[in-house]
């Protein structure tokens, strides 16, 4: 059995981990607040965009078909973290980011990867894939309209020159602090018009348009890509600090664990040395009687 | 008194103005254009410039936004803009020099290089602040 004071010491090193787990799960909590407030703070400018970018680019899919000759790759942005100590946040992202770039791949669809955050791009780079460009130390935060709009503009500008027929994005999808779901968002080109939305809105001359649809088109098209780019990184934000929040806390419940049975264990070993003096006291008392 | 309709105007970041107003003028990218109630169902792209919020009383409100879309749907307005502040809470104190700076940023650029769009973006918002400076001191 260990001694007594090593046990102490180990007790006193778990204790001080176990602190920095809180302070990190504290802080976790904190930012995922405040991602989430962001997140709700963006959707009415998501649903109006959606509205009016539904309508305008719905009445001409034809602008959008991938350019001629365009060369047989898709542009996939994948939006990780920095840091790590998230669980199993940045693992499940990065798998879903294969498993899309596999399933491209049996399409005859070679996949172009754009890495946002170390993790990902260290991950990316280990693998040896094609990176089309990186995003790192997205600090003090991820989801920025500024990074969204130069993520859109890359992929406007891929898309445009036929260097790839397709361009996405995956993220997490943050559904609650303790379930994040990996998901893969075509944006390029645009999805077809789902039938009952397309006989609801048939009527082209919905909106009174100026100065004209196909020039309105690259704006709106630009927007569009921003926002549903921004999207992704406040999703993603929320899933990341989510995931963190939750492993700091299984971290934070696993070191109480530990420190339980070290003290029991501790305990015990103060107990046998008790008991080892008290015996050699009897023993020499004994000895001096006789 | 002119009858009232609902402005919104939104950001990436949250929405800064959700109301009624009774009159709403922005700049278009084919000009200047004013909104009021029971306008036709519109859509138009924003250049960067301010936005004029006419409210009940003859109360106003300028915002200052970085361009967007404007969108009117069954007499409603919402401005969808990238960036948008309060004309009040712009610092001004080097609007001149910006728009100096941003004119000779363009003279040298040829419309074809990649510059170009955020060169004009650059002195149409540094108008913008210009012209909010001019308001500032006309006010003193």
């Amino acid at each position: 059995m260990a001694s007594l004071k090593a046990i102490r010491r180990r007790i006193a090193s778990v204790k001080s981990t176990q602190q920095i787990t809180r302070a990190m799960k504290l802080v976790a909590a904190a930012r995922l607040r405040r991602a989430q407030e962001s997140l709700l703070n963006f959707r009415p400018y998501h649903e109006a965009l959606s509205r009016v970018a539904d309508s305008v680019l719905r009445t001409a899919p034809q602008a959008f078909e991938p350019a001629e000759r365009a060369q047989n790759k898709a542009l996939l942005v994948s939006v990780g973290s920095d840091r790590g100590l998230c669980g199993s946040y940045n693992i499940n992202l990065l798998r879903h980011t294969e498993e899309t770039a596999a399933r491209l791949g049996e399409a005859g669809v070679e996949t172009v990867l754009f890495a946002v955050g170390r993790k990902a791009l260290d991950h990316f780079r280990r693998g040896g894939r094609a990176l089309a460009g990186q995003r790192i130390n997205n600090q003090p935060r991820l989801a920025t309209f500024a990074l969204a709009r130069d993520l859109a503009a890359e992929l406007l500008r891929a898309y445009r020159a036929g260097e790839v027929r397709e361009a996405g994005v995956v993220y997490s999808q943050f559904k609650s602090a303790v379930a994040q779901r990996p998901v893969y968002q075509r944006l390029l080109p645009l999805a077809e018009p789902k039938p009952e939305q397309a006989g609801a809105a048939a009527a082209p001359g919905e909106y009174l348009v100026e100065p004209s649809r196909a020039e309105l088109l690259p704006l709106l098209l630009r927007s569009y890509l921003e926002d549903a780019l921004f999207h992704a990184l406040l999703e993603g934000e929320a899933s990341e600090q989510g995931a963190r929040m939750v492993a700091m806390d299984n971290a934070t419940n696993n070191a109480a664990d530990m420190i339980g049975r070290l003290t029991l264990e501790m305990n015990r070993a103060r107990q046998d040395q008790i008991t080892k003096e008290l015996m050699d006291i009897v023993g020499g008392a004994e000895a001096l009687r006789a | 008194m002119a009858e009232a309709f609902t402005l919104k105007l939104v950001t990436p970041e949250g929405t800064l103005f959700d109301g009624a107003v009774e009159a709403a003028i922005a700049v278009g990218t084919l000009g200047v254009f004013g909104v009021l109630a029971h306008h036709i169902d519109f859509v138009t792209s924003l250049r960067p410039g301010l936005v004029n919020l006419v409210e009940s009383e003859g109360r106003t409100q300028s915002y200052l936004v970085s361009g967007g879309i404007a969108e009117v749907k069954n007499g409603a307005l919402t401005l969808l803009v990238p960036q948008a502040r309060l004309a009040g809470e712009i610092d001004t104190a080097n609007s001149e020099q910006r728009l100096k700076a941003a004119r000779e940023r363009l003279a040298r650029l040829s419309s074809y290089e990649p510059d170009y769009p955020e060169a004009e973006q650059e002195l149409l918002m540094a108008q913008a602040v210009e012209q909010v400076a001019a308001l500032q001191r006309s006010h003193r």
